[in-house]
This record gives C-alpha cells, sequence and structure tokens, in this order.
C-alpha cells in the first residue's frame, strides 16, 4: 500500500498524470480511428462517438476520484452510514480500475492496428 | 480534480483522536468507583463538524485541535461519580469502529493513488 | 456526552449510525440501577430497624424516563432510557407478633419490610433478561458494522 504519498503531493501529481494521459490516448486514438474508418467506409457519427465515449468514462472516473477525495467530509457532517462510505469507495476504486483496463486494452488493440498499416 | 493531501492528513488526524478517546474512556473505567470523580471525552469531530457547518473550508479545519473535557451535563451518584461502565464500554467499541471507519477511507485514497501509478503498461 | 441534551441533530460523524448503540447502553445503565436496587431490597428483607430512622427497611422502587433528544427537523427523537428516580414503596409493613424480639414494640409486635422475596426474585429475573437483551443489541450493532467495513475491501 502507498503510504504517505498523499503527504507530498506526489499521488495527486500521479492520477492527474494518469487521467490527463488517458484522456490526450483517447483523443489520439479517436483521431487515428476516424482516419482509418474513412478508408474502412465507416460514418463520420462512429468517429465522433467512439472518442466520445471514451471522454464519458474519463468524466465518470473524475467524478469517483472527486467523491473519494470528500468522503470523509461527508462522514464528519454526518450524512453517511458505514456501509454507504465502504460502497462509495469500491465503487471508484472498480471505475478507476475499469478505466485503467480500458486504457490498457485500447492501447494494445492501437499498437496492433498501427503495427498492420504500415 | 485531484486526490488533495490534505484529506489524508485529516483523516490521520482523526485516527489519532480515537486513540487518545480509547485512553480516556480506559481512564473513566477504572476510576468508576472514585468519589467525585466525573467523566472525561474526547472532542474532536463535533468540532470539525461544527467548523463545517458555519461554513469553513476543509483546508482550515488544520488549526482545530482534539481536546479532552469533562462532562458535567450527566448526572453523578451518590458520590459525584457519573460513570457508566456499560456506557463506556459502549462508546469503546463506538469509537473502535470509527477507527475502522477512517482507515478504510484513507486506505481507499491511497488505493487510488497507487492504481494510477502501478496501472500502466 | 450527556444523557439530556438539547442538541441539533447528531454531534459528530457517525453519531447517528450510532444511535441504537447509545439507546441499547442507556437501557443496560438504567437496568443495572434497577438490578442494584432489587438486590438491596432482598439483601434488606429481614432488617427490623435502620439505623438512624427506627422504622424497618423500606423496599425502594425504580421509576425510568425517556430521554429525548431535538433532532434536526425539530423533532423530538427517542435516545433511551434513564433512572427518573428512586422511590420508597409506601406500602405498610408486615407486622409480626413476637414479643422476645429486640425490636418489639409496646404490644410484643415487630415490624418488617414490605418486602416481598418472591416478587423481587421475578423483578430480578426481569431486570436481567433486559439487561442481556440490551447487550444482544450491541453485540449485533457491532457484527453488523463490521461486515459493512469489510464492503470495501
Amino acid at each position: 500500500m502507498v503510504d504517505g504519498i498523499g503527504g507530498s503531493g506526489a499521488g495527486r501529481a500521479a492520477i492527474e498524470a494518469a487521467l490527463k494521459q488517458i484522456r490526450s490516448q483517447a483523443q489520439e486514438m479517436g483521431a487515428k480511428a476516424g482516419g482509418l474508418e474513412e478508408a474502412g467506409a465507416s460514418s463520420e457519427a462512429s468517429k465522433a462517438s467512439f472518442q466520445s465515449v471514451l471522454q464519458e468514462g474519463i468524466g465518470t472516473v473524475e467524478k469517483g476520484v472527486e467523491k473519494t477525495n470528500n468522503l470523509h467530509i461527508d462522514v464528519l457532517n454526518g450524512r453517511l452510514d458505514i456501509h454507504e462510505v465502504a460502497a462509495s469507495l469500491k465503487e471508484s476504486e472498480i471505475t478507476f480500475q475499469f478505466a485503467l483496463q480500458v486504457r490498457n486494452k485500447l492501447m494494445d488493440a492501437y499498437r496492433e492496428v498501427m503495427r498492420m498499416s504500415v | 480534480m485531484d486526490i488533495s493531501s490534505e484529506g489524508g492528513a485529516l483523516l490521520k488526524r482523526l485516527m489519532s483522536a480515537t486513540a487518545l478517546r480509547r485512553d480516556v474512556l480506559a481512564n473513566n473505567i477504572a476510576s468508576q468507583n472514585l468519589p467525585g470523580f466525573r467523566r472525561r471525552e474526547v472532542q474532536f469531530e463535533e468540532l470539525l463538524a461544527s467548523a463545517l457547518e458555519k461554513g469553513e473550508r476543509p483546508k482550515d479545519l488544520d488549526r482545530i485541535e482534539a481536546k479532552v473535557v469533562a462532562d458535567w451535563d450527566t448526572p453523578g451518584r451518590a458520590d459525584g461519580n457519573n460513570v457508566s461502565a456499560e456506557m463506556e464500554s459502549s462508546l469503546m467499541t463506538e469509537n473502535r469502529i470509527r477507527f475502522e471507519v477512517y482507515a478504510m477511507l484513507l486506505r481507499g485514497r491511497n488505493s487510488l493513488i497507487s492504481q494510477a501509478i502501478n496501472g500502466d503498461r | 456526552m450527556s444523557s439530556i441534551s438539547n442538541s441539533n441533530g447528531p454531534k459528530k460523524a457517525l453519531d447517528g449510525v450510532f444511535r441504537s448503540m447509545r439507546i441499547a447502553s442507556s437501557s443496560l445503565t438504567a437496568e443495572r440501577t434497577r438490578i442494584d436496587t432489587i438486590t438491596k431490597n432482598i439483601a434488606n428483607a429481614r432488617t427490623t430497624l435502620v439505623p438512624g430512622t427506627g422504622e424497618p427497611y423500606r423496599r425502594e422502587d425504580v421509576s425510568f424516563a425517556p430521554i429525548m433528544e431535538r433532532a434536526a427537523g425539530g423533532e423530538d427523537q427517542f435516545m433511551g432510557i434513564r433512572v427518573e428516580e428512586i422511590l420508597k414503596d409506601q406500602s405498610p409493613f408486615e407486622e409480626v407478633f413476637d414479643p422476645s424480639h429486640p425490636d418489639a414494640d409496646e404490644r410484643g409486635v415487630v415490624l418488617y419490610p414490605n418486602v416481598n422475596a418472591m416478587k423481587e426474585m421475578a423483578d430480578l429475573v426481569t431486570a436481567v433478561r433486559s439487561y442481556e437483551a440490551n447487550l444482544s443489541v450491541q453485540e449485533t450493532f457491532e457484527r453488523m458494522a463490521d461486515r459493512a467495513l469489510r464492503l470495501a475491501e
């Protein structure tokens, strides 16, 4: 478990970096996918939806991280029960995991496709 | 959007306060037969909560410290002692659960950071 | 944490969560006082003269009252049980004719406490059952809380 990293701000930087990377890769892949799809006679709409699905995913993850960030405040205000806190933490964790895995899979697929088209 | 560091620091202070509270409650139990003894308690969460209610921002909660106060509200028995062993024991259980909740929150935050660092390929 | 308070809603983090614990522990405290009182009655069932009173031991009874706290919505919320007062039972003493007894009066009658040992034993059983039931509530609560905590693992 990474302990104490939050205190130095390196943890914050790590999360920001990870999400920024996902976001820019999403944009890049969206653009590239658009280019490839033209060759494959796909519609403009599907290029846009590929990008927007990724962006939407990032938005969800960001909201999850934000929620985790403020969870202890809600607890202090007496607004949350124990199981609500536990469930919320688990949810954010799973969402973040999922986003990272999706990103990794897309990277693999992207590299595969790029190699093929050379 | 970020995992800010002051949340983690606050959670650690909350955990320290529960450790202090455990000692204060244990002392109450040990003093349950002392004539005139008034039970004591640790105030921290309520101080933080009322500060937040007044509109203070989370980062300003730094200056609030845990306080040990004597309980003059709970009525005493004939000898002036107002410790009830059952009450203290119950509060001990509560306190333990509080500690677990704060630890769980801290683990949750650190887990996200850890995933961000290790999720790369 | 006071037994009678004018707080507005939960005073701190998770207070609302622990409400059932607080109610149970207030009950435990109150029942313990009742058990102590019953024990005192039983112990003094044959005390014909309490020093300084000139009288036999008079049976004691405990009266309970609910603890109400003002919650956020302005409504009063039940927060447990407390001992309101310890009453002296005013029913008459038992008269027994026994002129040889040191505490016999001019008629040869000895006054015994207005304690019925059988009734006290029955009350004791009830009080202890209530005490145990409240302990059970607390144990259950603790188990539930630990289960909820494990959700995050």
